[in-house]
């Protein structure tokens, strides 16, 4: 399973691929003759045809409010439609809700529903519908892991069938984006009711294709949604995605044309497809990153010394190089380019000589030892041996722990470790970067990491409406974790996707999810 | 002969019982808690012990497997902690594509390792030997993922004559279905027919000095009746032998053949398990595996008898 955290462990020179794009500032794209962060429009769509989409692991549940796999968003963006849309800018747009009001000081947004959408199975789309489906996430019983998006609402009304008010007990900025996600996506309450538990193998949305079949670890097939909403559209007949956990295979899949598009793309394959006229691809700086977390209560790195001493002895461009193949960009913050959170002069240098003045200032001049838990894949490994030579020029003793990821998710939630290579998929606002990672008992902050003054920036910054006075609250909190150091972030992940010629209206978002709606094959 | 198969049948249940303990046993001691790989981190501890509740985790580890054994005593392997499906249904939906690719494998693998054997046999220490050595020592040296990936790299992306994975079901297409097969049968028929030609070789070689042999010889039979009639079938019972117990080492090589190649199979199915700690999916899977390499050592031992008649069950 492909979880949100898991992605970006490097674990795959493919699988951070799966994490997510960016576009933005530092996006590049190509192909051997077109350069477009989508394949070019050059002639009318036509419709029908089958697009074989190369996924690089299978999904776990096709139920968005019981999905915690980053795969799982792949098939979620072309069943069902999000109430919000993001664009290629990772900007929030209207979708399902065509406008919406936010009042009390944001604490009431009133979400207005477009009319005349159905779901796949015939059954109105509509406030209740929404309703439905929420309070059944934030039901405890229903151990639904959209609860914690949902844990400021303290009340929902639909005043009529196209108005969804909700009331929150504090102000949250980041709400419009998490409509955008699985939160966001709305299923039928006729087919949860009628399916049950077993609704993740039966599901119904509102958007351009529908479920038709799922063979686990062979393929899924969805089918061009008849009653979708936007006039024309989608052009496909068909979509089959089929899982191909080895990186190299899933592009072999895509060089001898068994796929037509790849979520992912090795990155040492990265090169040669610029010089491949028969592929068109895009690479994007991505949302997410991955990062060293330090368990800042168990010893030797609940001495910030010791965290920042590895802060200063990485040297990030050379990671890149060897592990990216220079396609990503060093991290310093949780804050990737292509949000408008990120802030390029927040750093740290690579310097030998400031690690060792951390040491001394610790206690141990001749270093220390600690563990890297890390999964144990042969990417991440790599990664994980990189990072213990270049610890080991300063004196610090790093022992590599390769574990499976269920382990590793388990050992950090429960504190259960020294330090360990995880990452993170990343999300467009950066509250949802942030918020949950670095406040006091944040559901994400394994290193039990905890500042006042982190918090109550944080804080302000969720509940401040004003992007531009948010933005100084992220740089002044992310200063502060970058030196206290409870994360060591290694790189922002890139996202690179590849296609062949006769895929056309595709276009690469900085989420990384492949939207098919406009997609139609030449 | 009745009495030796029911008698071996009923020796399966004390075996599966130590295969159930063992698999549960060390899937059990692994660290890691399947309600994290289905919630997610930002899971609430109180969402997390509910699944623990749903799932039957909060139960002492030995109640879980007594509750366990007396599932599977009726008849019944449980459902998927991940989507509630069937691990019954689980299993029947894969068998085919792995019981394929193995019986594939196996013949595969005869086809090389017979002439390969013989002929290494009958010309002992010539180059034809020497040949068939080098060729065997590869075979079972090469590491099967890295075999398929150069394989996939010569003749999908090179060549474009095979594809490079998928699968399509027999009852789809017959051609469609075999040509997606013949690189992951060869992968995995390699290393056996490596092993088993040399096994050949060694028993025709001591079985053609035989003083029946050279009977067989001063009758005037031809050297070709010689070997294959006389020499062949009192080699062939310890290449039966070997042909068995790599069934075992075959399931392990089409876990990792299947995960190469997106094979929909049991290996995939049990890699999976393990990941997300989808404990009775395993444990199901794991069982019923057992009992196809149980099954397959005594359609080996009834083999004997067909092959050397004084071999005799009682």
């Amino acid at each position: 399973m492909v979880n949100s955290r898991q992605a970006l462990s490097i674990g795959a020179v493919t699988l951070m691929g799966v994490a997510l794009a960016g576009c933005g500032t530092s996006s590049a794209q190509g192909t051997g003759a077109a350069t477009h962060s989508g394949s070019a429009v050059t002639a009318a769509p036509v419709r029908g045809g089958t697009l074989n989409v190369g996924i690089d692991s299978d999904f776990v549940t096709l139920d968005p409010a019981m999905s915690s796999a980053l795969i799982d968003r792949q098939a979620f963006i072309n069943i069902f439609d999000p109430l919000l849309k993001l664009s290629p800018t990772m900007q929030v747009e209207p979708n399902l809700v065509t406008h919406w009001t936010v009042a009390n000081g944001g604490t009431t947004y009133t979400l207005f529903l477009r009319h005349g959408v159905k779901f796949q199975d015939g059954t109105p789309f509509n406030a209740q519908a929404v309703i439905y489906n929420w309070q059944w996430e934030m039901n405890p019983a229903n151990a639904s892991p959209r609860l914690s998006d949902l844990s400021l609402v303290t009340h929902l009304a639909a005043p009529n069938p196209y108005e969804v008010v909700i009331t929150l007990k504090a102000p949250y900025s980041a709400l419009l984006s998490v409509l955008t996600g699985r939160t966001g996506m709305i299923s039928s309450p006729a087919a949860m009711k009628k399916w049950g538990s077993a609704y993740g193998l039966h599901p119904v949305g509102t958007g351009p294709f529908k479920f038709v079949q799922w063979i686990k670890n062979d393929h899924m097939i969805l089918e061009r949604n008849p009653l979708y909403w936007k006039k024309g559209q989608p052009y496909l007949n068909k979509i089959v995605y089929t899982p191909i956990t080895n990186p190299v295979q899933e592009y072999n899949a895509l060089v001898t044309g068994q796929v037509n598009v790849i979520d992912s793309v090795p990155y040492q394959d990265v090169n040669s497809l610029s010089s491949n006229s028969s592929l068109r691809y895009a690479h994007n700086a991505g949302l997410g990153y991955a990062d060293m977390e330090l368990n800042t209560q168990a010893a030797p790195l609940n001495n910030v010394h010791n965290r920042e001493a590895i802060d200063y002895a990485i040297n990030r461009q050379a990671l890149n190089q060897l592990l990216y193949f220079g396609h990503a960009i060093p991290a310093y913050t949780q804050f990737s380019p292509a949000t408008w959170a990120y802030d390029p002069h927040i750093t740290v240098p690579f310097s030998d000589a400031l690690a060792k003045a951390q040491l001394v200032k610790a206690g141990n001049p001749h270093g220390f030892s600690f563990t890297l838990l890390g999964e144990n894949d042969p990417a991440t490994v790599q990664e994980m041996e990189a990072i213990q030579s270049e610890l080991a020029k300063v004196g610090i003793n790093m022992k590599v722990e390769p574990v499976d990821f269920t382990t590793l998710l388990t050992d950090a939630i429960n504190g259960n470790y020294q330090s360990d290579l995880l990452g993170w998929s990343g999300r467009p606002d950066p509250d949802q970067n942030s918020y949950a990672f670095d406040t006091t008992g944040g559901s994400f902050n394994d290193p039990r990491y905890s500042n006042s003054q982190v918090d109550s920036l944080l804080l302000k910054a969720r509940e401040t409406v004003s992007q531009a006075v948010r933005k100084q609250y992220y740089d002044e909190a992310a200063t502060i974790v970058l030196h206290q150091a409870p994360y060591i972030f290694l790189e922002y992940t890139p996202v690179i996707q590849a296609w062949s010629p006769t895929v056309q209206g595709f276009q690469v978002y900085p989420d990384g999810l492949m939207r098919f709606s406009k997609t139609w094959i030449k | 002969m009745l009495t030796f198969i029911v008698r071996r049948i009923l020796t399966l249940i004390p075996v599966a019982f130590i295969v159930l303990v063992v698999t549960f046993s060390l899937i059990h001691l692994t660290p890691g808690n399947p309600a994290y790989t289905i919630l997610g981190e930002q899971a609430s501890p109180q969402a997390v012990h509910l699944l623990d509740v749903k799932m039957g985790l909060t139960q002492p580890v030995a109640g879980q497997f007594i509750h366990y054994v007396g599932q599977v005593a009726q008849g019944r392997l449980g459902v998927s902690l991940l989507d509630g499906q069937s691990v019954m249904s689980l299993i029947l939906t894969r068998l085919p594509v792995t019981l394929e690719l193995a019986v594939l494998a196996v013949l595969l693998s005869l086809a090389i390792a017979l002439p390969a054997g013989i002929l290494a046999a009958y010309r002992p220490n010539t180059w034809v030997d020497s040949l068939s050595r080098v060729l065997a020592l590869i075979g079972a040296a090469v590491p099967n993922f890295w075999l398929a990936l150069l394989l996939v790299y010569v003749f999908a992306v090179g060549l474009h004559w095979l594809p490079s994975l998928g699968w399509i079901p027999l009852s789809q297409s017959v051609p469609g279905n075999l040509v997606h097969l013949v690189l992951p049968v060869i992968v995995l028929a390699l290393p056996l027919a490596a092993v088993t030609s040399r096994v050949l070789r060694g028993e025709l070689i001591e079985v053609m000095h035989l003083l029946y042999i050279q009977v067989a010889r001063a009758k005037g039979i031809s050297e070709w009746t010689v070997v294959m009639r006389h020499g062949l079938r009192n080699a062939l019972v310890p290449v039966v032998t070997v042909v068995g117990l790599q069934i075992g080492a075959l399931l392990g090589g089409v876990v990792i053949t299947e995960t190469i190649f997106s094979l929909p199979g049991m290996g995939q199915l049990v890699v999976n398990a393990i990941f997300d700690r989808d404990y009775p999916v395993l444990d199901g899977s794991v069982l019923f595996m057992a009992f196809v390499v149980l099954l397959a050592n005594l359609c080996v031992d009834l083999a004997y008898a067909w092959l050397d008649p004084r071999i005799r069950y009682s």
